[in-house]
């Protein structure tokens, strides 16, 4: 995997760490003191009310955003650590850009490329940044389409798909780079609800397949059944963190127990629980 | 008041629309100069080194904050001066309004390109390409699309802003306006004749960049 640029130890125990990183945006304090470790192999949910500091995190991991305290590490190198609100970076830009395509993103609004076709949409990245002659770029995006079920759309232009499918391309776009990490935004956020199987089902899959994934996720089903590791997530405060049956089902914090039943109640189609709520 | 004297038109039509041709190139020329430099400037204020961006934005708001006449009137003085040459008023005038087209441009693409840069140049950085990588696959090909309707809503403006090259002399259709009004004491006539011709080639030019947009802007979500 050197042959990108970035060259790490993608068995390292952990895959990714975090240690004591912090985050701001003017007065808002988006991360505080946060910790995580991530195995490889191994599906980590984030979960945590709007505003938790979800994304803020998986942005700190590509380097998408800077930290102004703490350190992460991916693959076994520290790539930016931060004093005192002044970060260094471990990494030049060419090498940020490399490290970048190891970890695959996908966002809650999609953010395909509006102007090129399915297929140009996954090719892209291939062809571009890899370097990838055009047949093999696009061979790669086939493949990459027919993993999501999507081989069929590679001709049609994003607007002709449904939000359902076009988070599936974005999938494929991510995959297309070969990553070592998938990093989820709400993936299913935007979605309507009868689309939101289609998208959990691959990312179910991919673990089966031992992608190493991060994702912030409302979906509380995938957290039970697919993750190793859940984080919970409030004020930009890791809450709590433990495997996901632990952390879901024997909250050790008052703050976890709240959110959870919130956001249970919700999933409880028909109101299972219609007791108001106190708080 | 005397009747609409028909004659006067009959006569002078021909004059001043002689003047249609000088009035596109001035407006062409201004188009052209404002896109060549908006489009950097807008990028540079994005990217560049600090200093840099803090020129451009001097530059922006000082054509943003005058009058068009007045640039069009101290660049008619100061060009000679600094070329040392007589360059015809006609270069001052559309170098002018072409300066100034371009800080509007220039902001105007700037938003184009924060626009789609937060989430799809967002995406692309994430696949690991560089800025420019993004940059150049990305946003400039949508915001190229994007501009086209502004683009072409600029090239009106600017054709009437173009007038404004008759106060140095350049025999535009306004400056042939006067001409006729001066040696037949015909204003209503002879500014009637002005305002038909810029209709004319305003609406002619309107038709064009409608045709135009309908072939080249595909439906972009
Ligand atoms: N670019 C930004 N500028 C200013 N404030 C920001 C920015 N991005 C995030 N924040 C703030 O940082 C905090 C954490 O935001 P973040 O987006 O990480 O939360 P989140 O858990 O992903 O929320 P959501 O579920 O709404 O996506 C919030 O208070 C948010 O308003
Ligand atoms: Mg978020």
């Amino acid at each position: 995997m050197s042959e990108r640029g970035f060259d790490a130890n993608w068995s390292a125990q952990p895959l990714i760490e975090m240690q004591g990183v912090q985050l701001s945006f003017g007065s808002v304090q988006a991360l505080r003191d946060v910790d995580l470790a991530v195995r490889p192999h191994e599906v980590t949910a984030l979960i945590g009310p709007s505003g938790s500091g979800k994304s803020s995190l998986l942005r700190c991991i590509n380097l998408m955003a800077f930290p102004a305290a703490g350190s992460v590490r991916v693959g076994g190198r520290e790539t930016v650590r931060a004093v005192d609100g002044k970060h260094e970076f471990l990494l030049g830009e060419p090498e940020r850009n490399q490290l970048r395509t190891h970890l695959g993103m996908v966002f809650q609004h999609f953010n395909l490329y509006p102007h090129l076709s399915v297929l140009r949409n996954v090719a892209l990245g291939p062809a571009v940044v890899l370097g990838h002659s055009r047949e093999d770029a696009q061979d790669e995006a086939r493949l990459q389409l027919s993993r999501v079920g999507l081989a069929h759309k590679a001709d049609a232009m994003p607007r002709e798909l449904s939000g359902g499918q076009k988070q599936r391309v974005a999938i494929a776009r991510a995959l297309a780079m070969r990553p070592q990490v998938m990093l989820f935004d709400e993936a299913t956020s935007a979605l309507d609800p009868e689309m939101v199987g289609e998208v959990v089902d691959i990312m179910r899959q991919l673990a089966d397949e031992g992608m190493t994934m991060i994702a912030a996720t409302h979906e509380m089903d995938f957290a039970r059944e697919v993750a190793h590791q859940v984080v919970f997530m409030a004020d930009g405060q890791v809450v709590e963190t433990g495997p996901a049956r632990q952390v879901l089902e024997q909250p050790q914090h008052a703050r976890t127990r709240q959110f959870l039943d919130r956001v249970l109640r919700h999933a409880a189609v028909g109101g299972v629980d219609p007791a108001p709520s106190s708080s | 008041m005397n009747a609409f004297d028909w004659s006067v038109i009959g006569q002078y039509a021909g004059y001043v629309a002689a003047g249609i041709p000088i009035t596109l190139l001035v407006s062409a020329g201004a188009v052209v100069i404002g896109i060549v430099l908006g489009v950097p400037i807008a990028i540079l204020r994005l990217r560049a080194w600090a200093p840099v961006r803090w020129l451009l934005l001097g530059y922006v708001e000082l054509f943003r904050n005058t009058p068009v006449l007045v640039q069009v009137v101290w660049f008619y003085y100061v060009l000679p001066v600094l070329t040392g040459g007589n360059l015809p008023p006609v270069w001052a005038g559309t170098l002018a309004i072409g300066l100034n087209t371009s800080a509007y441009i220039a902001e105007a693409v700037r938003g184009g390109i924060v626009g789609i840069a937060s989430g799809q140049g967002e995406a692309a950085r994430c696949i690991g390409m560089s800025y420019w990588q993004s940059m150049r696959w990305i946003i400039l090909p949508q915001t190229s699309r994007r501009m086209l309707v502004p683009f072409a809503n600029t090239f009106v403006v600017v054709i009437k802003e173009s007038a404004l090259v008759s106060y140095i002399g350049v025999l535009d259709i306004l400056h042939r306006g006067d001409v006729v009004q001066v040696s037949t004491f015909k204003p209503l006539e002879a500014y009637t004749l002005v305002a038909v011709f810029f209709l004319i080639v305003i609406t002619a030019v309107t038709q064009l960049m409608r045709f135009m947009e309908k072939r080249w802007s595909p439906a972009v979500d």
